[in-house]
């Protein structure tokens, strides 16, 4: 019989830790809407996958409008194919997520803050644009949905 | 009476969530991101089974598919992450991959920082042969690898660890 060795009894006294709270309900909410999607629906990956970045969500709903005011400049009208012409992208067929990106263009000292418990923060203003490309299975458009936002980091002031 | 599919995958992930977020840890800069990247791989495998029964994986193949993942991830982002390190790791929040059993376990505590600090290539194969309770037989057909060289990485790893222990225990006695 293997003889444990006694770095194996030591890591046996750690154990990794659960998935968060916020990870679990993510993914049970992902398996229950994949255990009750019909099986046609069930491949498009940005349709059901709860992106954690709200920035994604928002480029996601972003890109769609981009799709429908492109849509006639792309296809001029006399090409357009009847079915296509009709407005069904309510249910956002086949988008999905070709890349994101994201990179903070500057960063700003902004002094000491409280925070809501009366902490002292350290306040950083980082300009961030999140980019994020988008491909349409149905028409084949990719698109690119950029997304300036201005953040403020709070970060604890551990010495003085 | 027949349990649905969603709740035996939910009780597969409630007992292999926490294997597989530590593998995932391997693969990402945060917490949040691994399990991102676990959420992913489910998705996959999901998609993957619907062909097999529906029902939920094996681990070797949920550990590859994580792998996989990681590695599209970190080729996708590792631009940006440089970029976001250097202000992520400015807070001074504790993200621990494992946890004690014990409170102030001293050589449990210098065997989870030793267990992250190790290569890639050792530290998959412990997280997988350890806590993921896989054969080296699985551990060869998950990297690509032979059974041989799982072997021999797990047991340079377990070297390793030893070393890394014994040269912390004498540094603190040194400074005792």
């Amino acid at each position: 019989m293997h003889k444990p060795d006694p770095v194996e009894t030591i890591l046996a006294r750690l154990m990794p830790p659960a998935l968060s709270e916020e990870g679990q309900r993510e993914i049970a909410a992902m398996i229950d809407e994949l255990a009750g999607e019909p099986e046609t629906l069930a491949k498009p990956m940005a349709r059901i996958v709860p992106f954690r970045r709200p920035a994604v969500a928002a480029g996601i709903a972003a890109a769609i409008v981009a799709a429908a005011v492109a849509w006639p400049l792309v296809f001029p009208p006399s090409r357009i194919p009847v079915a296509a012409a009709s407005p069904a992208p309510e249910a956002e067929p086949g988008i999905f997520v070709m890349s994101e990106s994201g990179s903070i263009r500057s960063v700003s000292d902004e002094g000491w803050q409280e925070d809501a418990d009366g902490s002292t923060m350290r306040a950083l203003r980082l300009d961030v644009v999140e980019e994020n490309d988008l491909f349409d299975e149905e028409t084949g458009i990719v698109m690119q949905v950029s997304e300036p936002r201005e953040e403020i980091l709070l970060m604890p002031v551990s010495a003085f | 009476m027949k349990e649905s599919p969603s709740s035996i995958w939910k009780q597969w992930l409630a007992e292999n969530g926490p294997r597989l977020l530590l593998f995932a840890r391997g693969w990402s800069h945060s917490r949040e991101d691994a399990e991102d990247l676990v959420q992913e791989a489910i998705l996959r495998m999901w998609h993957h089974q619907e062909d097999k029964g529906g029902g939920p994986p094996d681990l070797p193949l949920v550990f590859s598919t994580i792998r996989f993942c990681g590695l599209n991830h970190h080729r996708s982002e590792s631009r940006r992450r440089k970029r976001e390190e250097s202000v992520i790791y400015l807070n001074d929040f504790q993200d621990v991959w494992l946890d004690p059993l014990l409170e102030e376990d001293e050589e449990a505590m210098i065997l989870r920082d030793a267990v992250q600090n190790l290569s890639q290539k050792l530290r998959e194969v412990v997280v997988m042969k350890f806590w993921g309770g896989l054969t080296f037989q699985q551990i060869s057909e998950t990297l690509a690898i032979s059974p041989n060289t799982a072997a021999s990485r797990y047991r340079y790893a377990l070297e390793q660890l030893a070393l890394e222990l014994r040269r912390n225990k004498e540094l603190r006695h040194a400074q005792a």
